[in-house]
């Protein structure tokens, strides 16, 4: 398997360099996306399957779907195709050589670095019991270090924020026209099983591999494809329903904390009994929130409406 | 080695020669339908061995079901994406690489 | 220098490129790319030290890489609204 890794890491690299010197910015998009995709057969590789289903779902998936439909609206004037190799110029070469230097500090860093007792990992492995979850990564994620998921929550609601701060709200009625008969059947067909999945990954972060980012990654692409196909648009004017269930995740997160503070002294503690419904309780409601943040980040709108044939 | 593992490797050997025509097909053909026929075919096929290779390899029939679920449902993606590019491609909007202004 | 991990090379060769297109490449878009590539290059890194954990990779740097390819998804889907507002300032919305 060694054969394998030495392939897929010599793969990254190319499409690496691919990504930065592509001569149009098209080329430089797609060589990114199939990094995405190689990447998440990366984590696969290095037993991080969580990571692989979040790279595949969002990494590559949504971002590039973002990433291209951010490169069709971009007026053909502003693209100047570029061939930006380090012998081009002394700003080129100065870069390439503090690349190379960074490259070689780390490369030096990473093999050399004797390993480290991880007390973090082992107290964490160490407490699973406790955690109310199984998957050693999902009890990271929503109880030992839960602050980090409730500001990330933040830090995706900020985004969305913003985004729709800058983006001009689209004119009701703007979307992109379906093709074709095809694709708005094919997508109602594919709704539910993709649905299916989507749900099972959130469900299944309490075990094995998932949970709320793959599952709401997979929800948020339901969306777009919905979106992509006609189906669902997005919409200028937001309901309060919408915004509640934005801020859904980060409400049933926060509460959870402070109601227990009397029971178990602690913010964001959780009593024995109760861990593991509450755990759950809170991956759906993060995942609802995930999901309408990114497909939201997608249309660009506040609002989502369902189109009129 | 038994019959079963031997037939899997057969059929995986077998579905990565099918990826490897596909490959070349979009590589070597000259217009985006041809490419399109190839990529579209070839893999599906390719997709078909190989799945059928990694089920017999599973020996769990519930395996073997999700697998063929995995293959079905990339099928009928490949050909709706595909459908999509050709007739993308048709509406006279074809191969440019920047988008229109 | 055997036994030298193929995945560590991908990791500080990303970084590199990254670092690289981010300082050379004029278009944004193509800046936000290589941001990217350093934020999946220190991605690679991370995992990479988690794997020295004796029994079962380490789950805190996994976690930590979860939260981290949001946070780059959420980051760089503002960063392309705003180059999508740099580049069209005038539009009103038909899109």
């Amino acid at each position: 398997m060694m054969l394998l890794d030495g392939v897929l890491a010599l793969l990254l690299l190319l499409l690496a360099g691919r990504c930065v010197t592509a001569a149009s910015l098209l080329q430089a998009i797609v060589a990114f996306i199939v990094l995405g995709l190689l990447l998440a057969l990366s984590w696969v590789r290095l037993q991080a399957p969580d990571l692989a289903l979040a790279e595949a779902a969002i990494g590559a998936g949504l971002l590039g779907v973002l990433l291209l439909g951010t490169w069709r609206h971009l007026p053909a004037s502003g693209i100047h195709h570029e061939f930006p190799w380090p012998w081009h110029g002394m700003k080129q070469a100065v870069s390439a050589l503090g690349g190379l230097a960074l490259a070689v500090m780390l490369a030096l860093a990473l093999h050399e670095t004797a390993p480290e007792p991880a007390a973090a990992g082992e107290t964490a492995l160490a407490q699973l019991d406790a955690a109310g979850v199984k998957q050693p990564v999902t009890a990271v994620l929503l109880n030992f270090r839960a602050y980090d998921t409730l500001l990330e929550m933040g830090v995706l609601l900020m985004a969305l924020i913003g985004a729709l701060i800058v983006r001009r709200p689209l004119q009701d009625g703007s979307r992109i026209a379906p093709a074709t008969l095809l694709s708005p059947s094919l997508a109602r067909l594919f709704l539910p099983p993709i649905l299916l999945i989507g749900l099972y990954l959130v469900w299944a972060g309490a075990y094995s591999p998932g949970g709320a980012f793959q599952g709401g990654a997979v929800l948020a692409g339901a969306g777009v494809m919905l979106a992509l196909t006609g189906l669902l648009r997005g919409a200028s004017v937001d309901g309060l329903w919408l915004r509640g269930l934005l801020a859904l995740g980060a409400i049933v997160f926060t509460t959870a904390g402070v109601l227990l503070v009397p029971v178990t002294g602690h913010f964001m503690a959780y009593p024995d009994g109760l861990v593991t419904p509450l755990m759950v309780l809170i991956e759906f409601s993060l995942a609802i929130s995930i999901a309408l943040s990114l497909l939201l980040l997608f249309t660009g709108t506040p609002g989502l409406a369902r189109s009129r044939p | 080695m038994t019959l079963a593992s031997i037939t899997a490797s057969v059929l995986i050997v077998v579905g990565t020669a099918f990826y490897i025509a596909g490959t070349v097909g979009l590589l070597r053909f000259p217009d985006i339908h041809s490419r399109l026929h190839a990529l579209t075919k070839a893999d599906n096929t390719g997709l078909g061995f190989l799945a059928l290779g990694v089920a017999l390899l599973s020996g769990s029939p519930r395996l073997a079901v999700l697998i063929a679920l995995v293959w079905l449902l990339a099928l009928i993606a490949a050909s709706v994406a595909c459908h999509l590019i050709a007739r993308y491609a048709l509406d006279g909007t074809d191969s440019d690489s920047e988008p229109r202004a | 220098m055997s036994g030298i991990d193929p995945f560590a090379l991908a990791a500080a060769g990303l970084m590199a490129f990254g670092l690289y297109g981010f300082c050379v490449c004029r278009h944004p878009l193509r800046r936000l790319l290589a941001i990217n590539l350093v934020g999946n290059g220190v991605f690679l890194a991370l995992i990479l030290i988690a794997r020295r954990l004796p029994d079962g990779p380490d789950p805190v740097p996994h976690a930590m890489v979860l939260t981290g390819i949001v946070i780059a998804v959420s980051a760089t889907a503002f960063g392309l609204a705003l180059i999508r507002r740099q580049a069209r300032p005038e539009d009103d919305g038909n899109d």
